[in-house]
């Protein structure tokens, strides 16, 4: 490569690197976040219980003999009433925006799909009167404080992202802390 | 529920459908539509799971049982049921440029509704949307969680709505942040 050319290259690189900054600098600047709290009460549950599943998984299935040396250390026996992989657990939640729940404000639902030692994944989506947030994460069966990635929204939470943190709260109550943050503008 | 499904279905599909013709150049901030068809549907029922569940359970016996209404109502979905439903997706309302296709996997919770995760498997790339929907035919809204190819980072949401033609095509408008 010629020195004339180098230069006009280091040039073209120095022009596109300054344009680029400042656009970056920009995007990150007008991102908008905001801070919700909402208290959540369970209305509904529903668990499901997939024992013959998990027994017809054990003698019938893709996996290979070495796999199934894994698959069959549960000899199967269920000791307890699980959650077990394969189960699934299906909550309603009434949300309020105040402890004492006198101002509803939507609804909750979170479906979780149980892996093993009792840990579930988890899809959530809050019904709320502006729009709607969708969060996911792990959740360990009886664990009171998890958090969640919010992976979506519509509405007034369009293109949101952002966590929520759950801890309890008095009564039978959860409550939720959310950061959201919106797409860029 | 068999009756609901083609519905469902055909809103979903003809949500896909009215979609852009052709692969935009850049998603973000982009709006477009598909066309959609729906191909195939498998109502999964588990009314077995759910009935030793209600007996078997990890709760002690301060948890809310379900009630009898929350499942309910009319003959069909109930809590835990599983729907899948695969699409074709078009480019244009009379369904000749077909642009890849989509799959709706849903897991019915209480009062018919479920939640849905939407896969678009298009000839540029991919999307994925989850949210709840009711599957009766009405319009659905879901969070557009991601994609690939052109659509990597993709972000907003799908509304799905049914032409109410004979075709029970879904028209299918993403808005992409």
């Amino acid at each position: 490569m010629s020195r004339t050319v180098s230069t006009r290259c280091l040039f073209a690189a120095t022009v596109l690197l300054a344009a680029a900054l400042p656009v970056t600098a920009a995007s990150s600047a007008s991102q908008t976040s905001q801070k919700l709290r909402f208290y959540a009460v369970p209305t509904t549950v529903q668990f499901m219980n997939h024992a013959d599943d998990r027994l017809r998984g054990m003698s019938t299935n893709p996996f290979n003999l070495k796999a199934e040396v894994v698959i069959l250390n549960a000899k199967g026996k269920e000791k307890g009433n699980g959650p077990f992989p394969g189960d699934d657990i299906l909550y309603g939640f009434k949300l309020f925006a105040d402890a004492k729940r006198t101002k509803p404000i939507g609804t909750g639902m979170f479906t979780c799909y149980y892996e093993f030692v009792k840990r579930a994944t988890c899809d959530s989506y809050f019904d709320l009167t502006k729009g709607l947030l969708l969060a996911s994460g792990q959740v360990r069966f009886g664990g009171t404080h998890f958090t969640l990635g919010i992976t979506g929204g519509t509405r007034a939470y369009f293109g949101a992202l952002g966590q929520v943190d759950s801890v309890p709260a008095t009564g039978n109550a959860q409550r939720f802390d959310l950061q959201v943050i919106g797409p860029r503008k | 529920m068999s009756r609901r499904l083609p519905v469902a279905l055909a809103a979903v599909a003809a949500a896909a459908a009215v979609a852009v013709p052709g692969a935009p150049a850049t998603t973000q901030g982009r709006s477009f539509v598909f066309y959609a068809k729906a191909t195939r549907a498998q109502f999964i029922n588990h009314a077995d799971d759910r009935a030793r569940g209600n007996i078997t359970n990890p709760f002690n016996t301060e948890v809310l049982p379900t009630p009898p209404k929350a499942n309910a109502g009319k003959k069909g979905a109930r809590a835990g049921d599983n729907a899948l439903i695969s699409l074709k997706v078009y480019s244009d309302p009379n369904l000749k440029r077909f642009i890849g296709n989509a799959t709706y996997s849903c897991t019915f919770n209480f009062a018919q509704e479920a939640i849905c995760e939407a896969d678009f498997d298009l000839k540029d790339g991919t999307m994925l949307a989850l949210g709840p929907a009711r599957l009766d035919g009405s319009t659905i809204v879901l969070a557009v969680t991601g994609g690939t190819g052109k659509y990597a980072g993709a972000h907003g949401q799908l509304t799905s709505t049914s032409s109410g033609d004979k075709k029970n095509t879904q028209i299918i408008r993403f808005q992409l942040a």
